[in-house]
């Protein structure tokens, strides 16, 4: 049994769980020989392995330096970038309009992406790559990439580090550029990405950003299509809504073992594909604007949810845009659009249209509808028996009663 | 248990009639009655004489608003004690308070954090450790802060507290309210979202700090460590404020906990009633077998005699299962008219938090006159003052019997506490030299934070929080070896002069303060067709009460266990009749791995070293209520449960062995006898706790183990639980094995083995000095009475066996 293994039986024994295995490897010798310690770690793994039992040995795979080791400068040619320090690429690209991206250019980037913003702002488009992603202290945010529109095309930045020893540098690059920024816009940024980096400032001593307007398309996107996907992964709004298809595409969860991999090893071909991948991750979400925008106008020609879509409106715009929304799509609602349409009627009062809406659900059962019902016989009507015809279908509970109670009396004292 | 499994007559004195009536002086009636009747019994007795206050004034800085808020809750002076914790702690001292239960000491500490909240916004972190203790000081807190209307906020931050919570608590809260398990895994590796807290953090406040001891303690020093290292990060030094129960050492817990010397405060200025301490031993029953009348009688005995003069009375009992067992007894005396509210209740670990919380209301406003409870009611949990504590059987410890007497004790009238000794050599051999117990400080409280496992969990989750540079210091090991060996397990990187964690994962997931903690079972009642939880049992205590065909007790109700699934962690039970309980058999095999230190010892050798141990739980015998009697037993079906830990054993040269004994069936039972007296005396001499050793008899090679067979005499077993007969061995090398319990160990076996001389001569003394004739619970271990009849001594034998270990002319 080797050592990881029997410090595992140890971990287990006491009563935790052993650690998940890592992928990546360090060279022991220069571990040992760079503390000059080497005496004492070789205590050290002696009482473990008392501990733990007989035997000695390490499992971990022994990996030197590759030859094929890529040293930053050469890593900062091959991605085309350059080294803003020794440990800090930075990438700066113009985007052409003509670069496809699935079915859309990015000349889509520049299109009116009401109500998620006005063409006006100061828009960046931003997304991370990390060691992990679990949070936490421990958790660095090693790629940051940062997308702008200027005269309404696409600049992207990106800001890669070698080392840990270059997160300072980085943060410093990346809240310069994100100053010029009074729009993020991002996937699951607002509870990953962000507060990530608000961490490592505040691990680099670094103060905190400015907090600038923020629009996370997770949340419309949840809101548009999970009832029809499988998901809502950034990969499915993809396919689904950009026509793009990642062939090559790295795993996003691969993410962090490709960085450590090159710390541990030099080899950099995995790190290179984060970049790309973040790339594309940023590209897309130069264009979710304009095409959700689409979206919200013809949510049911999409496959969207039309109340969904209502709701996005009624917190992006306002109550009458969402009604309108709800109107033009009438005879695609569920009950509860329908029941929502009418209320929005009742409102304004407009009974005509409302109350063939309650019957038709009404017809169904749908307590809603009979209350509406009751309550328009009752109080517009004044017609207390249709009201209580409604009424007594109703559930019983204390408010039916009351009503019930209340327009048989009504009934009565009109008889005497 | 302990209970020999033989029919035992109940006591045979009859009860008093005219029992002593409650009131200002019914405990000292009590006492006066017991000792009229049941002088017999009496071994030892104590009593503290009333003691009056030591006032102080309230210090002239106070804040005027929380000076108010005493006044208008009566408070005109301060206790000598809190006066004295204020001067430290203003003066920034780190401060242990050492003071009984009920002695005002949450004042001590809510004064000066107060203080300072209004001062300067200044903040403190609560740590206690369990939630229910959390609950009750956030109470309170917020008692005096209405009162004063002072503004302050104190939050609770644990498992329970809803996400959209949580950021509140952080960025708000003045006071934080948490435990150390939440604090090591939910707080230190997020402290960037604590930014705030960390830079005002002026106090850190741990209550019961006597309770962070063994494993527990070790995880919660390191814990400290990573707590000040984050707090340096941010630029803060907090100020320590403990409390602990009394114990030998607090001075010297408090400050291997914070890692800098701590102030002691160990006198109470608050009054206390006489209180009354009995010594009692329950008579003999059986003088040839040396058997006693069980601790469990006497203890309900004397409860009945509480409660029928209006003294409302806590029983302690040592095990889960014994709460359950009196407390049905209990039941059937007081609350056996279903149409009246019931009187008796019992308390323990395992119940759901809201019926501990009932029950703890339930006796707070007097509406049950006696709780059954096990140590889970140890702990400063409020349940108001009681004026009777029974307690079924010595606690282990001389601390943890201090504490808990303490439940019962008044300020303003008599109380009684009564130490019912079982027939455990431990019980027996301190109601026997009640000047032992009466005259001995308090146990130290150990701790080892630097043991290696524990400490290596610790720096992979400190590094996590914040890389560690050269130069750094954590803990008394080379850090920087450790640093290395995590380096090339993979899970740090070392860049120049800093190591980063380079997991995707997060370490404090994986590192359990309380050993316990791997996944509680939960008790699932399907009766009728439903599925309700009744129930949480810990891990570590599952295989032994949860097994197929266990009765499991739920306030004295029990429960047939049908199904159990080990690895959801459920069992599933049903409602039954069953007028007996279950009890499991314990199997523990054990091989040496390695040996650091050997000394010869009289005609055999002493050693300590690594072994290996594997514990199997192969079965289970029906107990009857009442007569006790064995009527049968059931399989169990459960994993082995291994461990690596370091040991202390003693072997006889074979040309002894076969020199001092007939035969080697003879020779097993004197190293059983021998193994019992010796891990009860080693208990003492290193002043631990029983439970923090194991002991078993065996091989060296794990060949075979010992175990006591339903025949009485030794028996020599293969793992798999076959029998085998010692005298076809070729080679026959018993050993008495006493282990660290738990794995890797926390520093046991070194001062056992520097003991080793007396552990012998002390068990040697237990033995000679017992009363019975051939060996009993108190001494060697049960045995049976057919012993008698064959003629042959296993109290001789054990006697044989330490003499040949005992080393002459030194000890």
């Amino acid at each position: 049994m080797g050592l990881h293994d029997r410090l595992n039986t140890l971990r287990r024994q006491s009563g935790s769980e052993p650690p998940a295995p890592g992928r990546t490897s360090a060279d022991p010798h220069s571990a040992g020989a760079a503390s000059g310690k080497g005496n004492v770690l070789d205590e050290i793994r002696a009482r473990l392995d008392r501990m733990g039992g007989a035997g000695t040995g390490r499992t971990r795979p022994n990996r030197t330096a590759a030859e094929s080791a890529t040293p930053p400068e050469e890593l900062a040619r091959r991605l085309d970038g350059e080294l803003l320090t020794p440990q800090v690429i930075q990438l700066d690209r113009a985007m052409p309009d003509c670069h496809a991206h699935g079915r859309h250019t990015l000349a889509r980037a520049r299109e009116p992406a009401m109500p998620f913003w006005n063409t006006d702002q100061r828009l960046g488009f931003i997304d991370t790559e990390t060691t992990g992603l679990a949070g936490g202290a421990g958790t660095v945010a090693f790629l940051v990439g940062l997308a702008t529109l200027r005269d309404g095309r696409v600049r992207l930045r990106q800001w890669l580090t070698t080392a840990f020893a270059g997160e300072g540098a980085l943060l410093e690059a990346v809240d310069a550029a994100l100053s010029e920024c009074d729009h993020l816009v991002s996937y699951n940024g607002k509870t990953f990405d962000l507060p990530l980096l608000r961490d490592r400032r505040r691990m680099q001593r670094r103060p905190d950003a400015q907090e600038a307007a923020h629009t996370d398309f997770l949340h419309p996107v949840r809101s548009l299509f999970s009832h029809a996907w499988p998901d809502c992964r950034l990969r499915t709004v993809e396919e689904r809504l950009l026509g793009l298809d990642r062939q090559d595409d790295l795993p996003g969860a691969e993410a962090p073992w490709a960085w450590k991999d090159y710390l541990a090893s030099g080899r950099s071909e995995e790190l290179e594909r984060v970049v790309r991948h973040n790339t594309d991750d940023i590209l897309s979400l130069t264009l979710l604007g304009p095409v959700l925008a689409s979206v919200l106008l013809q949510p049911a020609a999409h496959g969207a949810s039309v109340e969904g879509a209502a709701r996005l409106q009624e917190r992006l715009q306002g109550a009458d845009t969402a009604r309108r929304l709800l109107e033009s799509h009438q005879h695609q609602l569920s009950p509860a659009g329908r029941l929502w349409l009418a209320r929005e009627w009742r409102r304004e009062g407009r009974y005509d249209q409302a109350v063939p809406v309650w019957e038709a659900l009404a017809e169904q059962g749908v307590q809603e509808a009979l209350e509406a019902l009751a309550k328009y016989h009752e109080h517009q009507r004044r017609d207390w028996k249709r009201a209580l015809q409604y009424a007594g279908q109703l559930a019983s509970g204390p408010r039916a009663k009351a009503r019930i109670a209340r327009l048989q009396g009504r009934i009565e004292a009109t008889a005497r | 248990m302990t209970e020999p499994a033989r029919v035992l007559p109940e006591d045979s004195v009859p009860e008093l009639s005219a029992e002593p009536q409650g009131g200002e002086a019914g405990a000292r009636r009590l006492v006066e009655r017991i000792k009229e009747r049941y002088a017999k019994r009496i071994t030892g007795e104590l009593v503290l004489p009333a003691r009056p206050a030591q006032y102080a004034d309230l210090p002239v800085d106070l804040d005027p608003a929380i000076a108010g808020a005493l006044r208008s809750r009566g408070v005109e002076q301060l206790y000598s004690h809190q006066r004295e914790a204020w001067d430290q702690i203003r003066a920034g001292r780190h401060t242990v308070v050492v003071t009984p239960t009920a002695s005002g000491k949450t004042l001590c500490y809510n004064l000066p954090v107060l203080q300072a909240a209004r001062e300067n916004k200044a903040k403190a972190l609560y740590l206690f450790p369990t939630k229910a203790l959390s609950q009750d000081q956030v109470a309170e807190l917020m008692e005096l802060n209405e009162a004063g209307d002072l503004g302050v906020r104190a939050y609770t931050f644990d498992g329970d507290t809803p996400g959209d919570a949580r950021k509140a608590v952080r960025t708000r809260g003045d006071i934080v309210v948490t435990n150390p398990d939440m604090l090591h895994q939910g707080v230190l590796p997020h402290h960037t979202k604590w930014a705030q807290f960390f830079e005002s953090l002026q106090y850190v406040v741990i209550d019961e700090t006597h309770t962070y001891r063994g494993v527990f303690g070790s995880h919660v020093a390191n814990v400290m460590r990573r707590l000040r290292r984050i707090c340096r990060f941010y630029g803060a030094d907090p100020v320590f404020i403990m409390s602990s129960a009394t114990i030998a050492n607090p001075e010297e817990l408090a400050s291997g906990l914070v890692g800098e010397p701590v102030t002691a405060i160990t006198e109470s200025g608050a009054p206390a009633g006489e209180r009354h301490l009995l010594l009692w031993n329950p008579p003999v029953v059986n003088a040839d077998l040396g058997i006693r009348a069980s601790a469990r009688s006497q203890v309900t005995r004397i409860a009945r005699m509480a409660l029928r003069g209006k003294l409302t009375t806590i029983i302690f009992a040592r095990t889960r299962l014994m709460v359950e067992v009196i407390t049905r007894y209990m039941k059937d005396v007081f609350d056996n008219d279903p149409r009246k509210a019931s009187r008796v209740a019992a308390y323990r670990g395992g119940y759901l938090p809201n019926e501990r919380r009932q029950t703890e209301k339930a006796l707070r406003s007097g509406n049950v006159d006696c709780v059954i409870a096990t140590s889970a009611l140890e702990l400063g949990v409020d349940i108001g003052s009681l004026d009777v504590c029974l307690l079924t059987g010595y606690p282990g410890t001389i601390a943890s019997t201090w504490q808990r007497l303490g439940r019962a004790g008044r300020r303003n009238r008599p109380s009684l506490g009564v130490l019912v000794a079982s027939s455990d050599p431990l019980d027996q051999y301190i109601i026997r030299n009640p000047e032992f117990f009466l005259g001995q400080s308090p146990e130290q409280a150990r701790i080892a934070p630097d043991q290696l496992l524990i400490l290596l969990d610790h720096v992979r989750c400190a590094a996590f929080e914040l890389p560690f540079r050269k130069g750094e210091t954590f803990g008394g090991e080379d850090l920087e070896s450790l640093l290395a060996y995590l380096e090339e397990q993979g899970v740090l990187h070392r860049e120049s002069d800093t190591w980063h964690w380079t997991e995707d994962s997060y370490p404090a997931q994986s590192v359990s303060l309380r050993s316990v903690a791997e996944g509680n079972f939960v008790v699932v009642d399907t009766t009728d067709g439903q599925q309700q939880i009744i129930a949480e049992v810990d891990f570590s205590s599952a295989a032994e009460t949860l097994y197929e065909g266990a009765i499991y007790l739920v306030q004295a109700v029990p429960y047939q266990v049908e199904r159990l699934d080990w690895t959801g962690r459920k069992a599933f039970v049903t409602r039954t009749r069953a007028d007996y309980y279950t009890d499991a058999i314990d199997y523990t095999r054990l091989k040496i791995l390695d040996g650091f230190e050997r000394s010869p010892a009289g005609q055999g050798e002493a050693a300590r070293g690594e072994v290996h141990i594997v514990r199997r739980i192969p079965g289970y015998k029906k107990i009857r209520y009442y007569t006790h009697e064995n009527i049968g037993y059931g399989n169990i079906h459960l994993p082995d449960q291994e461990m690596h830990t370091t040991a202390v054993w003693w072997q006889m040269a074979p040309e002894a062995l076969e020199q001092r004994f007939a035969s080697r069936h003879e020779a097993l039972d004197g190293f059983l006898g021998a193994a019992y007296a010796m891990h009860h005396v080693a208990a003492l001499v290193v002043m631990s706790e029983p439970q923090d050793l194991g002991r078993a008899v065996g091989d060296g090679d794990a060949r075979w183990f010992a175990t006591v067979g339903a025949n009485g005499r030794g028996q020599l077993r293969t793992l798999d639980g076959g029998e085998c007969d010692p005298e076809q061995e070729g080679r026959f090398r018993p050993a008495v094995f006493l282990y660290d319990h738990y794995p890797g160990g926390v520093g046991l076996s070194a001062p056992l083995f520097d003991a080793r001389q007396r552990v012998i001569g002390d068990a040697l003394t237990l033995i000679r000095q017992c009363d019975c004739a051939h060996g009993c619970p108190g001494c060697i271990g049960p045995i049976l009475a057919s012993d008698e009849v064959r003629g042959f001594s296993p109290k001789q034998a054990a006697i044989t066996v330490l003499e040949g270990l005992e080393s002459h002319g030194s000890a």
